[in-house]
């Protein structure tokens, strides 16, 4: 068929059943471009604890476990497919991990970015001998020290800030900052400062109208921002009416789009904000997540002729 | 940023969505909104005395708790399996295919519409009356009773009014679903309040002061004279019968799969607040059909039905033959009159709100799904409130009244509770082949979804014994020739028709989706996560 296929999905959280089933979506969905849009380090670490006589202690899935080391490979792997980090320890360090959040947040960063590199080396090789293109901008939950990994892949490139020639045809800006959160995550700022480093981007574009907007935080008010409202103990607001819903996108991001009219505005962030929605001539998608069940929400687009020819939201 | 031990077990850092989740609590009272425990009795009583003479209502409502309780329990486990997807469309389509998952929502938005439009005629032809004549418009009262064209006139300001609350936005639609859930509730309260502290010889007295005397033994009489009568023979299969009027006041309170992912151990706090919601609302059901029972008086309330099915004119009752239209005959008070009276009228108008929201909702998930056109998908500019579908919802309702007011919609209603039936068969055949077929999702899923009894999951057992009570259920509206009145060849082929309609929907959906240039199983295309 004419045209580039690009397929989108977002928000896996570490999940690595959701991200070899984004590698795995090339060839399934004969997609030429595979575009991952931030937020792909999980946020869980399962502390597996050396006991006596080789033996390590864990609990996973509501069930406390004691296995032999012989058979802990099984169980690592179930705990990175469902979005864990396993991590090997000593139950002196667990105590340690348990008192100091700062070695916590060290041994976080050490897991996170390990596996992002793993990931990175998984996807050159599925990807390079098919010739899919691949890009993975790392989104507000995820560390600035996740960026190091990209530097040593030889095909997954992260268009953070940059222009990206999309199969040489296609121009595609990209930013994983959001506005700011209740969680003040890594990647996070201000309005005006996200206005910036986005308006910074849109003026090396050849021509906006004919561009693609890959911006982590979709546009704010637009229907596919709408999350749960949370109060000052980062809780939902709730009561008999069910949860109430509020939007959370960035008006920065609005602002661009509705002011240049970009071909297409891929976003994430909000996992349970799934759409597809026109801001003018602008098709913006969020293919929302649900990483937890291993499910790979994505969208599938297919241009031809500088415009979107046709989309489809997918459920892997 | 944040990194901290939650438990023993493991640690999190905060991120983007990991909120303080919902407590049990939280959800519990989410999910109890949607019982609806006074128009429920006003239901059950205006048709169960009519179509099941003889029949113990308290006792069918009794009878009925073990197939609510099944059903409640599935809806948890399928919950905590899935807690971020929600609904039956999803797990229907996950545990079958994407195509029956499709039908049982079509299916399922009809029957909503349909609901829709006669919660309006509700509203237009049973609780606006009350009001009125409580607040002192007489005059409107007895217009709306007595001119036939007034519901369908009342219809439409009624509908304008609400795609005006829908399109002011989400905010508004909460505000306005909050204000009447209260006033719903206050009025409910006392209406079961005077009957808890008053006692059929003081409505036998209020009843033959307004209507004259004698006129209480004077209607009872008038209904056995049309040819009501109760058999002692037919009276114990009528009172397992009525668990079909039962089932229908027991159904809602599973909804809360829809905000599942807020929801704080979800496989504990599910389960708590399903069967609590259901737990309390049992007992306000019986509690209440007994109240009804002691305070009307068996007689009176099964010869009210009767009439009101037969000759509803022939009762001469100011202000309509329904229960909920008894409050003039119940207390002298004004001010009670009026509480109770506007509480019943809330009540209709609280529930088309998110009998609105589903509606909208479904035809979003239709249209990103490209299964129906983008227009409808369309938001307001300013308010980004879904005009589109909000619209187009009020029309099909609109149409709906039509219908129900012109045929013999009543028959084809119960028909359609029917084939509901069926479409809860698919749902239960959903939960039975799950473990099985998505063997992936089930083997992660919290212990409690993956618990066994007799060698077999619980969430096979809920599907087996859902199957079974959604099978009676079916089999009570499709063969009981007196469900309804008449149930017809053609009302139940046409009821049919919107369950099946959809597969060829699909089929024709997803020709123009392919022609189109995208393959439309790519929607669904499982990945291979090696």
């Amino acid at each position: 068929m004419p045209g580039i296929h690009i397929f989108f999905a977002t928000d896996i959280h570490g999940s690595e059943t959701c991200f070899r089933k984004f590698l795995n979506a090339g060839i399934a969905y004969k997609a030429d471009v595979l575009i991952m849009g931030g937020d792909m380090t999980g946020k869980l670490i399962v502390p597996l604890v050396a006991g006596a006589k080789g033996t390590f202690h864990f609990e996973w899935l509501g069930a406390a476990h004691e296995v032999m080391e012989s058979e802990l490979a099984d169980y690592e792997k179930q705990i990175r497919m469902a979005g864990g980090y396993p991590y090997r320890t000593t139950p002196e360090e667990k105590q340690l991990l348990e008192k100091d959040p700062q070695a916590l947040k060290r041994v976080f960063a050490k897991v996170m970015t390990a596996s992002v590199a793993q990931w990175l080396t998984l996807a050159e090789e599925r990807l390079k001998k098919n010739r899919i293109e691949c890009y993975i901008t790392p989104g507000n939950d995820d560390i600035l020290q996740v960026d190091e990994a990209f530097q040593s892949s030889g095909w997954v490139k992260n268009p953070e800030g940059q222009i990206a020639q999309l199969k040489d045809e296609y121009e595609m800006i990209a930013t994983g900052y959001s506005n700011l959160t209740p969680w003040n995550s890594p990647r996070e700022m201000e309005e005006d400062q996200l206005k910036e480093r986005i308006e910074a981007m849109v003026q090396k574009v050849k021509d906006p109208k004919k561009a693609i907007f890959n911006f982590h935080c979709p546009p704010f008010d637009s229907g596919l921002d709408t999350a749960p409202r949370i109060d000052r103990t980062l809780k939902p607001v709730t009561g008999i009416t069910g949860v109430e819903m509020t939007a959370v996108g960035s008006t920065a991001v609005s602002d661009s789009i509705k002011r240049y009219q970009p071909l297409l505005g891929l976003h994430g962030h909000v996992h349970e904000s799934r759409a597809a929605i026109k801001i003018g001539s602008t098709l913006c998608v969020n293919p929302g997540s649900e990483y937890s069940e291993g499910i790979l929400r994505g969208c599938l687009i297919w241009l031809e002729k500088k415009k979107v020819r046709d989309y489809l939201l997918t459920c892997g | 940023m944040a990194e901290k031990a939650v438990s023993k077990g493991f640690f999190v850092r905060d991120a983007t969505g990991l909120v303080r989740e919902l407590s049990w609590f939280d959800t519990f009272l989410a999910g109890f909104g949607i019982l609806n425990v006074g128009l429920g009795l006003v239901q059950a009583f205006a048709y169960a005395p009519f179509v099941f003479p003889g029949g113990n209502i308290p006792i069918a409502f009794i009878i009925a708790i073990p197939g609510a309780f099944f059903l409640g329990l599935l809806n948890a486990l399928f919950t905590a399996a899935m807690p971020r997807s929600g609904g039956d469309y999803v797990w229907v389509s996950r545990s079958i295919n994407p195509l029956w998952g499709f039908a049982v929502n079509f299916f399922a938005t009809f029957s909503v519409i349909a609901a829709a439009a006669v919660n309006i005629w509700y509203f237009d032809s049973i609780f606006l009356a009350p009001a009125l004549h409580s607040i002192g418009l007489k005059g409107a009262a007895s217009w709306i009773i007595t001119n036939p064209a007034a519901t369908l006139i009342l219809a439409i300001p009624a509908l304008i009014i609400l795609v005006v609350i829908f399109s002011s936005g989400l905010q508004a639609v909460r505000k306005a679903m909050l204000g009447l859930f209260i006033v719903s509730a206050v009025g409910t309260l006392f209406w079961l309040g005077i009957m808890l502290f008053s006692n059929n010889a003081a409505f036998v007295n209020g009843f033959n002061g307004i209507m004259g005397a004698h006129a209480y033994q004077g209607l009872i009489d008038a209904a056995k004279t049309a040819g009501f009568g109760t058999s002692a023979a037919t009276g114990g299969r009528n009172t397992f019968y009525a668990i079909v009027y039962a089932f229908q006041m027991y159904s809602g309170f599973q909804m809360i799969g829809y905000f599942a992912g807020e929801i704080k151990r979800v496989n504990k706090s599910a389960m708590q607040a399903i069967m609590t919601s259901l737990g309390i609302g049992a007992v306000m059901f019986v509690g209440g059909a007994f109240l009804i029972l002691k305070y009307f008086g068996k007689d009176f309330v099964s010869a009210i039905s009767f009439l009101n099915n037969t000759s509803p004119a022939s009762t001469g009752l100011p202000l309509g033959n329904y229960l909920s239209s008894m409050v003039i005959f119940m207390t002298s008070n004004p001010i009670l009159r009026a509480v109770v009276s506007i509480g019943f009228m809330a009540t209709i108008l609280w529930i088309l709100l998110p009998q609105m929201l589903i509606i909208t909702r479904n035809m979003f998930a239709w249209s990103f799904d490209r299964l129906m056109p983008q227009w409808l998908a369309k938001v307001n500019d300013r308010t980004h409130s879904p005009v589109n579908a909000t619209i187009t919802a009020a029309v099909l309702i609109l149409i709906m009244l039509v219908i129900t007011l012109t045929t013999s919609f009543w028959a084809y209603l119960v028909n359609l509770a029917g084939v509901g039936a069926v479409v809860g068969i698919v749902v239960s055949i959903a939960a039975i082949i799950f473990p099985y077929r998505r063997r992936d999702i089930f083997e992660k899923a919290p212990s409690i979804v993956q618990k066994k009894l007799l060698g077999l999951p619980l969430l096979v057992w809920s599907g087996i014994f859902t199957l079974l009570t959604q099978g009676v259920v079916g089999f009570i509206c499709f063969t009981v020739p007196s469900i309804g009145g008449a149930v017809s060849w053609v009302s139940l082929l046409s009821s049919l028709s919107v369950f099946i309609v959809a597969f060829p929907l699909y089929a024709i959906i997803y020709a123009i989706i392919k022609k189109r240039g995208m393959d439309p199983s790519l929607a669904y295309k499982e990945l291979p996560p090696e």
